[in-house]
């Protein structure tokens, strides 16, 4: 994390992290289809009591991070929230929707989304993101429940529910045989999702999925997105981040802006 | 942006012909999978065993047509993988990591145990351009060397030696003293390691008061091989296991905290060696 940090990105996410350490799918955990990467780890975590001590090292170098945290119940994600802010984080984001654990359905009702949300409101009085997915049937209600429920701010996308089949072999390559789909072709999707949920929500929307040029941040903050993540990118290497902010900032100059907030959501004509 | 290079091509192979090196060990043939890339001594690949996981193997042998993986049985994988017969199939994805670098005239490479295998397919490339190779094979115990095809390697440029914990083959000593004492008694410009960590972290120490650079291949935990899931990075800098080695050099392995000290289980908690 501090490797990424150095690299130019301005706040740091955590992997997502639960009560007690984990160690995920067997593998093969990542393969891929049509430029995309299909995932299926499966929450793997140390816990979050080992996971503090690392953070610690962050905090010594004054990097900006979020701690990414995800439980079972209302009651197991409040209890990570709470140990996880005595590492300080910048916020929490509330993994509500990884497509591949027995979490991945919170994020499909408007009820649950709100009951987390609730209850880790409750609890910290830190930013805390709900982390949506594309794979509800209405991720605009579910954004408006988060809201509702006092989020500081949405994340979206989470990974398109995707799978991978070995012609060879006759058989699914992912262990776990359904994974996230992230990269280049999910883009699309995460544009309308932001788009959509930018016409419904008052609070900031965070964009991710599939972003690794600068033309896709600046497409990203036209849609609504007020900051960007960048994950499936960095298998090209670390110098993703400063090759978007660069691309970014020269993007904002040329076409007279002064800084990003002036393009977020302009392609709605707001 | 493509993402299928950098995830390895997965493919699925045949295994053709497999060889039983020792007591735990078994050599698992295949054609090479991938036409248009080259394989360095020291890269590896990601094995899937179809219901059962996918797992890091080391290439131990490499041709113009046909490539080879050492397997110790130590879990499930490893255990699936030793029961696969010729004609079955297994997933690859590949080749992930740096390489062992070539440039030296006198090298000195010592594999412990299965960290033998990558320092096999690194044995020939140094031969064929001409250095004189002194190779120390070492082992617990006579059963589990792993000596390939070397004992009956007759060539002026290439020297054996055999090491085991208790004496049942070689020297009966331990694989960082009898280097020690190659060390003192030869030039060397080049040592290459791959073997228990312990053992490494010693040849570290030795390559160091000996002034001579040092080359060892590392194993943590791995997931995805090719530098997203950050499984194996390793305090403090971050550097993967899968991208930025496994080969290290002694300049890097001084600063890699971790290293001869603790590694991390498959949740990311530490464990010490």
């Amino acid at each position: 994390m501090a490797r990424v940090a150095r690299k130019g990105a301005d706040v740091v996410v955590t992997k997502s992290v639960g009560l007690e350490p984990r160690k995920g799918y067997p593998g093969p955990n990542i393969t891929v289809s049509h430029s995309g990467l299909l995932n299926a780890v499966g929450l793997t975590n140390p816990g979050i009591d080992s996971f503090l001590d690392e953070l610690r090292i962050l905090k010594r170098h004054n990097i900006p991070f979020v701690i990414s945290v995800f439980g079972r119940t209302e009651k197991e994600i409040s209890q990570v929230a709470r140990i996880a802010v005595e590492a300080e984080p910048s916020a929490l984001e509330l993994n509500l929707s990884c497509p591949h654990a027995e979490i991945s359905q919170i994020a499909h009702s408007t009820k649950l989304t709100g009951d987390f949300v609730s209850a880790v409101k409750d609890t910290v009085s830190i930013p805390v993101f709900a982390k949506l997915t594309p794979n509800a049937s209405d991720i605009v209600a579910v954004g408006l429940a988060a809201e509702e429920a006092g989020a500081d701010a949405i994340v979206a996308i989470n990974t398109v529910q995707g799978m991978k089949i070995d012609i060879t072999q006759k058989a699914p390559v992912l262990a776990n045989k359904v994974g996230g789909l992230s990269g280049p072709p999910i883009f699309p999707v995460a544009v309308r999702c932001i788009y959509d949920l930018y016409h419904a929500v008052s609070i900031p929307i965070i964009g991710v999925g599939g972003v690794s040029t600068w033309e896709d941040a600046v497409e990203m903050h036209l849609a609504g997105a007020s900051a960007i993540q960048i994950g499936t990118a960095t298998l090209r290497g670390l110098d993703v981040f400063a090759d978007i902010q660069e691309g970014v900032e020269e993007y904002l100059v040329r076409e007279g802006f002064s800084k990003t907030s002036e393009i977020v959501g302009l392609a709605g004509g707001n | 942006m493509d993402l299928k290079q950098e995830v390895g091509n997965p493919t699925s192979i045949r295994i053709t012909r497999i060889v039983k090196e020792n007591r735990s060990c078994h050599t698992l043939y295949f054609d090479i999978p991938w036409s248009d890339c080259s394989i360095q001594p020291g890269q590896f690949i990601m094995v899937w065993i179809r219901g059962v996981d996918e797992i890091p193997m080391g290439i131990c042998y490499h041709d113009d047509k046909e490539m080879a993986m050492t397997v110790k049985r130590v879990g499930k994988a490893t255990e699936a993988l030793q029961a696969l017969q010729p004609g079955d199939y297994v997933g690859v994805r590949g080749p992930f990591g740096n390489g062992f670098t070539l440039n030296c005239k006198n090298p000195l490479l010592i594999g412990g145990g299965i960290g033998m295998a990558p320092l096999r397919y690194l044995t020939q490339p140094l031969l064929h351009v001409g250095s004189n190779v002194t190779l120390l094979v070492a082992a617990k115990t006579e059963s589990e060397l792993l000596l390939y095809d070397f004992e009956n390697r007759a060539s002026n440029n290439f020297k054996l030696k055999i090491a085991t914990d208790d004496g049942s083959r070689g020297f009966e000593t331990l694989a960082t003293e009898l280097a020690d004492s190659l060390l003192k008694k030869n030039d060397f410009d080049r040592i290459y390691a791959c073997g228990p960590e312990l053992m490494m972290a010693g040849l570290l120490t030795l390559a160091l008061d000996y002034g001579i650079p040092l080359e060892a291949s590392l194993e943590r935990y791995m997931k995805c091989g090719c530098g997203i899931c950050g499984t194996c990075a390793m305090d403090p800098r971050g550097l993967m296991v899968c991208v930025d080695g496994p080969v290290f050099s002694d300049e890097q392995l001084q600063n890699i905290d971790e290293f001869g000290s603790y590694t991390r289980d498959s949740t990311g908690q530490r464990r010490p060696l």
